[in-house]
């Protein structure tokens, strides 16, 4: 098989630096223009990516890989005679101006569309979605404002704690760390006050906050629309330990694949998802973040990665089936590529550091022995020149990712740590094992995983 | 007793805050011209601030204390007829320009020296000085030097792992954290060849690293000369849980008296600290680091707090008093300040949040419940008006330590987080409760406590 992989900011470097490891043909696209991967709405309020940022950006896996421009990848894939021969990867559904000039070609791959994105970034649609055909889920109290005067009037008076939103990924949720509405409003208010021009440009949406939360993720994956494969994902989302400080995507995870007869299949997938993924071409991703009252038990709908891979996630699928080809491959013979018996891990590292100018630390020698590299992800690193060492790239703190997986939970965790041991940044942050294992915070992995096996929601052999 | 808080970078106002909250009379003094603190040998090297971050530093504390330039403060000190009714307090001995022209006019207080400076920033002159005067401590292999190659050429024949250092803040230090010698090796060359153009201007050099360190920070009070009481400071200078990542001021610690008769004493304070102190006029501050190889309990110098307070230690030793007021009288009066069977805790809280500048985020809003506002003793804030509520700066991410004490390590852990409860800021960060009192990892403190007791360094007192 040979591969072509789209990428913006970079999440598809890896998987391509591991296909070519694994002996694979790949040719990478790299979107140079942000305005490319917007929809017309999101067009008419874009200003020039940042100059120093772009810089940054493209500079991502110098050295490393060798990248064209994503369009140049597409008029190149319009003449090829053996589609079929290729898998094209598309990193996020960002990306679905690209894939929709090829979709229709007979090529294997995932097809992101502008509707699939439109689920990730308009709010109101995927909620109207899940309220009109997820019987089991429930939609927290929403409230739409678009001057911050206006949220922060309704929430001097709130008698709930509200989480706050905004429709762009420019700003993360804001999740206030207390119960009490009068602090955790407090802290609400703090949020719009201190990002006023974000949120009224892209929309300030007041969420009603779950009280005792267990989250969880299951995500489902299609190809060709039959069904191949289910997988449980408990996230920790926040950058410290104890789920503490701000959110930062994926701080870590673990993922257990489980049987589509599981009874949190069928409240995460009506019937209506297997109707869309049938519409959808080749891979197919859908999940649904849940949002769990840990006293009422009550569920409630939080949001979708719609068509795209969750990250972290997709690299601890990589890592329990053993190669990304395999995984790649499998899915393309509409087969699935996991074994109930063994499940995965992810714990991302961070660069922390910063230049005098408040600029995430560049050239910072980052090291990876031969026998962990098929279990380190790394995002924000190039070479100097194409033998030299790897080096931050300076334009992201989110570093990369290690994966390790496992027969059982203590494995999972134990081998991820245990390939750390062979990577190497000079004063590199992550969470530690004993905050990955810990039981001493309601929201800890351990603790959800714990509630969602008593609940009954899943079972699976790995535990 | 009246107060005169002088301050650089703002370590002191949350003490003048407390004294002010307190009661009593208090005047701060903050510097506005960085070249007053520096060293002779810190002049001719021609270090300079960056005026921005001058602006947001003299913004510390605005519209919360009283404030005026060190320059003003210095004079009216001069001035005054009943200097035995102030305590003048030098939150560092980079203040030795203002402190050694007041040290003789009468008044109370800690007066730093420019030769005390030297001590915290000659650290070649610190290891003479330990190499000469303490017979106990062993000093780490260090090479320092001008040429990369040079420094290649030495690696390449060396066995172990070695820190690099520059002499000057501008490249942070790199301390491989792989065990892999060959790794290591590779990313120090690597190192030395992307900031090459900094390490060669300012020197450079490298230390051996040991491995899984237990580092125990012992601090000793005078008065007059007179010596008053020690504490133990175990701290985390790591910002990660598990002590991992970038090395920060000090991300929580442990602080407890201990009796002067303790073996560690005697490895820490050798008579020629004692005969310092009876050099220097009033409160005077004596503190070594230790860091110790657990493999064979070889005991290693690490750095002094020459004549200053340790920060966070100085906030989680006043915790261990009655008020802030009472710490210093009961200095002046030459008693122990600290309240007997007591242990002090505290946790440093960090603003990490950049704006769309890459700036620190400035003007985040931080709401302090009456019992967080005794227990916080916070830096980087000040108020737009003196109505309206706490704001971040954005000079630095060290934002607020807060403290807790009990009479039991629990206790105190317990009052801390509850005291860190009533602090509430926007997506502040700091390392949680079950790391502070974790044995998942070697170096925690509460590891480090059982090294030290099993060495006998010293004792607990019972309660503890």
């Amino acid at each position: 098989m040979n591969y072509c992989i789209f990428t913006f900011e970079g999440n598809g470097l890896p998987i391509a630096q591991k296909l070519i490891a694994e002996g694979h043909n790949v040719i990478i696209g790299v979107v140079e223009n942000e305005k490319e991967l917007l929809t017309p709405s999101q067009q008419k309020l874009y200003e020039t990516e940042n100059k120093q940022d772009k810089t940054l950006r493209l500079g991502l896996y110098k050295n490393i890989v060798e990248t064209i421009p994503a369009q140049k990848l597409i008029d190149k894939l319009k003449t090829v005679s053996n589609p079929q021969e290729y898998f094209l990867f598309f990193e996020t559904n960002t990306l679905f101006n690209f894939s929709d000039q090829v979709r229709h070609l007979n090529f294997h791959g995932n097809f992101p569309t502008a509707e699939n994105r439109s689920f990730e970034t308009d709010r109101d649609l995927s909620k109207d979605f899940v309220g009109k055909y997820y019987p089991k889920l429930l939609l927290p109290p929403k409230m739409t404002f678009k001057k911050i005067t206006e949220a922060i009037a309704f929430l001097k008076q709130a008698k709930e704690v509200w989480v706050v939103k905004t429709q762009s990924d420019v700003l993360s949720t804001f999740v206030p760390e207390s119960d009490i509405p009068s602090v955790g409003n407090k802290q609400a208010i703090d949020t719009l006050e201190l990002f006023k021009d974000i949120f009224e440009t892209y929309g300030i949406f007041l969420e009603l906050k779950i009280p005792n939360l267990v989250e969880i993720a299951v995500e489902k994956v299609y190809y060709n629309g039959k069904a191949i494969s289910c997988a449980f994902d408990l996230e920790n989302k926040f950058i410290g330990s104890g789920n503490m400080s701000f959110q930062v995507g994926c701080a870590g995870d673990l993922n257990i694949p489980i049987s589509m007869k599981n009874p949190i299949h069928d409240i995460a997938f009506p019937p209506i998802v297997d109707e869309i993924a049938k519409k959808h071409k080749g891979l197919f991703f859908w999940d649904a973040a849940i949002l769990i009252n840990g006293k009422t038990h009550e569920m409630y709908f939080a949001e979708f990665c719609p068509n795209r891979p969750r990250y972290s996630q997709i690299f601890t699928y990589f890592e329990q089936v053993g190669s990304v080809h395999t995984f790649f491959s499998s899915v393309s013979q509409e087969k699935n590529p996991f074994s109930s018996t063994i499940g995965g891990s992810s714990i991302s590292l961070f660069n922390l550091l910063r230049d005098n100018n408040g600029n995430v630390l560049k050239d910072v020698s980052v090291a990876v022995k031969k026998d962990v590299e098929k279990h380190i992800w790394l995002y924000d690193v190039y070479k100097k020149t194409k033998n030299g060492n790897l080096l931050t790239a300076g334009y992201d703190n989110i570093l990369g990712l290690a994966t390790g997986s496992g027969k059982d939970i203590p494995a999972i965790i134990e081998s991820m740590y245990s390939y750390l041991d062979g990577f190497s940044m000079g004063q590199v942050y992550y969470r530690p094992k004993f905050d990955f294992t810990s039981k001493e915070y309601s929201s800890s992995i351990l603790n959800r995983l714990e509630y969602s096996l008593k609940h009954k929601l899943f079972t699976s052999p790995i535990i | 007793m009246k107060y005169a808080v002088f301050t650089f970078e703002g370590n002191g106002f949350p003490i003048a805050y407390h004294l002010l909250q307190e009661g009593q009379e208090v005047l701060t003094g903050q510097v506005k011209d960085f070249q007053k603190t520096l060293t002779k040998q810190e002049v001719k090297a021609g270090i300079t601030e960056d005026a921005a971050e001058a602006i947001l530093r003299l913004k510390r504390y605005d519209n919360m204390v009283p404030k005026t330039t060190a320059d003003t403060l210095l004079k009216k000190l001069q001035a005054i007829k009943n200097p035995e009714e102030y305590f003048l307090f030098f939150d560092s001995n980079n203040l030795f320009y203002y402190a050694e022209q007041l040290k003789d006019l009468g008044f109370h207080g800690n007066f730093p020296t420019e030769e005390d400076r030297l001590f915290e920033v000659d650290r070649d002159k610190a290891k003479e000085f330990v190499k000469k005067y303490y017979p106990h401590l062993k000093i780490a292999e260090k090479h320092t030097f001008f040429s990369i190659e040079k420094a290649k050429k030495f690696l390449d024949s060396s066995i172990g792992i070695w820190v690099l250092k520059s002499q000057t803040d501008a490249i942070p230090t790199f301390v491989p954290e792989t065990r892999d010698k060959n790794l290591a090796k590779e990313q120090l060359l690597e190192t030395l060849d992307v900031f090459k153009e900094g390490y060669e201007k300012s020197g450079f050099f490298l230390e051996r690293k040991i491995e899984n360190i237990i580092e125990v920070t012992p601090e000793k009070f005078y008065y007059d000369g007179k010596p008053l009481c020690m504490t133990i400071n175990l701290e985390n200078k790591f910002i990660g849980s598990g002590n991992l990542s970038m090395q920060v001021g000090c991300a929580g610690d442990l602080v407890f008296p201990i009796s002067m008769n303790s073996k560690i004493h005697d490895i820490c304070f050798p008579p020629i600290v004692d005969k310092l102190a009876r050099e220097h006029k009033g409160l005077f501050i004596w503190d070594a680091s230790l860091l110790i190889d657990p493999q064979t309990d070889d005991i290693y110098f690490g750095e002094f707090c020459p004549n200053r307070p340790g920060y966070n230690s100085f906030f989680t030793e006043i915790e261990q008093a009655n008020s802030v007021h009472e710490f210093f009288e009961a200095l002046v009066k030459e008693k122990n300040p600290l309240k007997k069977n007591t242990i002090g805790a505290s946790l440093m809280l960090f603003n990490i949040l950049r704006n769309a500048n890459d700036a620190l985020l400035p003007d985040a809003s931080i709401t302090l419940s009456q019992n967080a506002n005794i227990h916080s003793w916070p830096y980087d804030v000040y108020k737009k008006s003196s109505k309206v509520s706490v704001r971040t700066v954005g000079y630095d991410m060290h934002l607020s330590p807060i403290t807790g004490s009990a009479s039991t390590i629990e206790n105190a852990v317990d009052n801390l987080y509850k005291n860190v409860e009533g602090f509430a800021m926007t997506r502040m960060y700091y390392r949680p409760k079950f790391d502070f009192l974790s044995k998942d990892y070697s170096s925690s403190i509460i590891n480090r406590l059982q090294y030290c007791l099993d060495k006998k360094l010293f004792t607990l007192n019972s309660h503890l």
